[in-house]
């Protein structure tokens, strides 16, 4: 019995031994990246890449947490983020990064799908990054906080896009993993947030402004906050948002509806070489705001507004998806993705020439809005 | 590998130890001779400088009665009852006839409740160290025990360890007596049965086994007498010693008897078919066999409302859980898997942790020994600077600790609900802090995974647990609600219909309207 007791001693001690304390990490060894910024500089053809890291070292207990940037050049993008190190102490961690900012010149030229492709690859981040583009010179520019607040930039930033289908429905958000899946699917579409910069008391902050359209994964163009609102509908992702109306005579906008449900139910008929969509939703709303002073209890006056708010979110979504056919010629939608996934042979056929069959699809658009209740004051 | 924790094999050397009483007890086996100066010699050969051992020689008259001898040992008889009852009787009655001397003595003189006939000299010592006193007359080879005991005992009190809010507070003394009288006035049956044995070749401790009859399992019990009559050793002091020589799996940390210092837990564990074992100069008594949720149970829990003792007795097993595995899951998550914390707590502890000249690991186990330290200087100091060094030594230390930037702010944190949770769990005292510290050195090496695998191994461990047989965790391949009643909660009295399947083959415990089993 002794001799067994000192032979699993043993085992034990060499397994210890010879496999050391593999993966020991010290945290006071690493940078938590928590923002990444990806610009590319034509004339050295060399990617810069900004880091924004949490600054453990500075503050005291009390104050939020600052970030900082952390820059650095790489013939490719691993190769920057390994050159970080010739002047930073600790390695860069990527397990808690939330957010990348894509610079809209590389987007446009070298296009997003590799970049997309590193970071799934890597083991280190995850799969359910943000991606946004900037609409500024670079995207360094957006990670810059204003002077004299604390906060991490990237993270606020983060909170922003991800909250937003919940609050006003200004921009689309898709995770990393799904953007990709977006580029390498039938729909060889990419819908990003689009973020730029504003002026505010001598700071300048960055504020959402609304969905950058790639086709493939190269930037196409872009769809304002507004068009965004319904973007998200025809996507069906909408959860919140405001409808603005104006019921009178003058365009002044005096009726709120605020969005707490909606559903988008999306067909097609293909027939005689014409495709044509079939966008049905139903939204329910309350009434918000009513700066007309109209009777809610009444009626007739209640469906004036839902007509009135139907015709504003069909005439917007037929608006707004025609602009993407003439002037992007982007599938962001996904009607051959429909095809595909009803009829592939159907889509087989139609593939090679869907760009020029794209702009001629047909898109019917019914509405329907319940004002469900108003809360009214007397 | 588990082998290991199973009970080893005991070799004898029958001639060494022979050999070795020989020495020991030179009169052993003597009997008494018919000279009564022959066995006056002896008795105060054998007590040469034992200064507490008296004697009286009643001179013999001519025509009443002939010389008397008794023997007792000062400050453990009662000095009233040898001189009423015993040395004035024979001072003045002539005994009657009987078979012998002694017969007639015990028969008509000797005003004793209890006496008894010897005829060897390890009978008499055995019965005057204990408080009897002997009497041995003239061509006589046997002498009689009398029953004088008095001792000076400890008055009956709350137990310290066991305290209770509400309930009974009594708690056992030093004598086997009168704990037997505590549980006998709770349990008025015949049912109830008290096998003394003698343990210990010095001590010759009394050793009661209490059970009822027709509730114990036969087989436990037998198993149980069978491994207290093959224990050798020198003294008993305390049931740990028995505790010790008897259980199953003689190397693992884990408790595979009861114990407790309560006459209503030590009935109540009766009623439910288990063995007790009293143990004379202790108040401990010992409750056989022993399942792994009495770890987390209390007699307390059936005196208060059952819906706080269910809460509690939960609040409990999760502390077990914590204890064992706070520090080593903290230390996997900063030193392995820092991707699984949220981003804002991430970076308040790596603020904390760049301070500290340590790494997380080595500060870990310092502060769990420290945690330790002050824990045990806390028990054993008297009780007025116990407490004050306590709190002055957790609070004062570790915020020093902590602004010299030697240790960091969450490991304090981490230390101290580790150390909380483990004052839930008393019984569990060994096996925490061994297991405590094989996990904290998996999770130092691996991470999860040593976690996992260490927490595989205590699972394991457990599960093959015996208790005389009888498994400490049952994982049969059915789940009754009968069989969970009182494991992780406490079902109300009403509910409970039945015993523990395992520990008796007599099963109902009430019956109510509808009587089952």
């Amino acid at each position: 019995m002794g001799k067994r007791l000192s032979l699993c001693l043993m085992c034990v001690a060499l397994a210890l031994v010879l496999s050391g304390c593999w993966n020991y990490r010290s945290l006071d060894e690493m940078d938590l990246v928590v923002g990444i910024a990806i610009d590319f500089d034509k004339e050295a053809d060399l990617f810069k890449i900004s880091f924004e890291v949490a600054d453990l070292m500075g503050g005291s207990k009390d104050d939020a947490v600052k970030g900082r940037l952390v820059e650095s050049e790489g013939k490719t993008l691993f190769d920057a983020v390994r050159n970080a190190k010739k002047k930073e102490e600790d390695r860069l961690f990527f397990g808690n990064a939330l957010l990348v900012s894509v610079n809209q010149e590389v987007a446009r030229e070298m296009g997003l799908s590799g970049i997309l492709e590193w970071f799934l690859r890597d083991a280190e981040c995850r799969e359910t990054m943000s991606v946004v583009l900037s609409q500024e010179d670079t995207a360094k520019s957006i990670l810059e906080s204003p002077k004299d607040s604390g906060g991490i930039m990237s993270s606020t930033i983060y909170d922003i896009v991800a909250e937003d289908k919940q609050a006003t429905g200004a921009t689309i958000h898709f995770d990393l993993y799904r953007l990709y899946d977006m580029i390498n699917s039938p729909r060889n579409a990419a819908l990003l947030p689009a973020i730029h910069k504003i002026k505010m008391e001598d700071q300048e902050i960055p504020e959402l402004n609304g969905i950058a359209i790639c086709k493939g994964d190269k930037l196409a163009g872009f769809l304002s906050a507004e068009e965004a609102k319904y973007a998200l509908m025809v996507e069906d992702m909408l959860e919140r948002g405001i409808l603005p109306l104006s019921l009178g005579e003058m365009p002044t906008y005096d009726i709120s509806l605020e969005i707490f449900e909606n559903k988008t139910r999306k067909s097609y008929t293909y027939e005689q070489d014409r495709m044509v969509v079939d966008i049905k939703t139903i939204t329910n709303v309350t009434l918000a705001e009513n700066l007309n002073k109209m009777d809610p209890m009444d009626k007739e006056q209640v469906k004036l507004i839902e007509d009135a708010a139907q015709r504003l979110i069909q005439n917007s979504i037929q608006d707004m998806i025609v602009k993407v056919q003439r002037e992007y010629n982007v599938d962001i939608f996904g009607f051959g993705e429909m095809i595909y996934r009803k009829d592939p042979m159907l889509w087989d056929r139609l593939m090679p020439t869907w760009e020029e069959q794209f702009p001629t699809v047909e898109v019917k658009v019914t509405s329907k809005v319940h004002i469900v209740n108003s809360a009214f004051i007397k | 590998m588990f082998q290991l924790f199973r009970k080893p094999e005991r070799k004898k050397e029958q001639k060494v130890k022979e050999a070795v009483d020989k020495l020991n007890r030179p009169f052993d086996d003597c009997k008494f001779s018919t000279s009564l100066d022959e066995n006056m010699a002896i008795v105060k050969k054998l007590f040469t400088d034992a200064g507490y051992v008296r004697y009286k020689l009643i001179p013999g008259e001519e025509n009443s009665h002939g010389r008397y001898f008794l023997v007792f040992c000062d400050g453990v008889v009662n000095s009233q009852i040898i001189n009423d009852n015993i040395v004035r009787p024979l001072m003045t009655i002539v005994p009657g006839e009987g078979v012998t001397l002694i017969d007639a003595l015990l028969a008509g003189v000797v005003q004793v409740g209890e006496g008894k006939k010897i005829d060897g000299f390890r009978e008499l010592i055995e019965s005057v160290t204990y408080g009897d006193t002997v009497l041995l007359c003239d061509n006589c080879a046997q002498a009689a025990t009398l029953n004088t005991k008095q001792f000076s005992l400890r008055s009956i009190g709350e137990p310290d360890n066991e305290k209770v809010l509400v309930g009974p507070r009594e708690g056992f003394t030093e004598s086997l007596m009168s704990n037997l009288s505590q549980v006998l006035r709770r349990l008025r049956t015949h049912d109830l049965k008290a096998k003394h044995l003698t343990l210990g070749r010095r001590t010759q401790t009394d050793v009661c086994v209490c059970y009822l009859d027709s509730l114990a399992d036969k087989n436990i019990l037998e198993e149980l007498l069978r491994r207290l009559n093959q224990i050798d050793i020198d003294g008993v002091l305390d049931s740990n010693y028995l505790t010790e020589l008897i259980r199953d799996h003689n190397y693992s940390p884990f408790r595979t008897t009861g114990y407790t210092e309560r006459p209503d837990a030590v009935v109540a564990k009766l009623l439910e078919g288990r063995i007790a074992v009293l143990v004379d100069g202790t108040p401990m008594v010992l409750t056989v066999p022993y399942l792994f949720i009495e770890n987390f149970q209390s007699g307390e829990d059936y005196y208060f409302n059952f819906y706080y003792t269910s809460f509690a007795r939960i609040l409990r097993i999760i502390a077990f859980f914590m204890t064992v595995s706070v520090p080593a899951l903290f230390i996997s998550i900063v030193a392995f898997h820092q991707e699984m914390l949220p981003l804002p707590l991430l970076i308040r502890i790596a603020m904390e942790r760049q301070r500290v000249p340590l790494p997380a690991a080595i500060e870990a186990v310092i502060m769990l020994l420290v945690f330790d330290v002050l824990r045990e200087t806390g028990i054993r100091m008297p009780s007025n600077i116990g407490q004050a060094l306590s709190i002055v030594g957790a609070l004062v230390i570790g915020q020093a600790a902590v602004d010299a930037s030697l240790v960091a702010a969450p490991m304090i944190i981490v230390v101290a609900a580790t150390g909380i949770t483990s004052l839930l769990v008393p019984r569990l005292n060994a096996p925490i802090i061994y297991s405590r510290m094989l996990l904290l050195l998996l999770a130092s090496t691996f991470g999860f995974f040593g976690v996992v695998v260490g927490l595989s191994i205590l699972l394991i461990h457990i599960n093959n647990l015996t208790s005389f047989g009888v498994e400490q965790i049952a994982m049969r391949g059915s789940f009754s609600f009968q069989d969970s009643k009182d494991i992780l909660i406490r079902s109300p009295w009403w509910t409970m219909r039945k015993r523990p399947w395992n520990l008796t083959e007599n099963k109902t415990r009430q019956s109510g309207g509808n009587a089952d089993g």
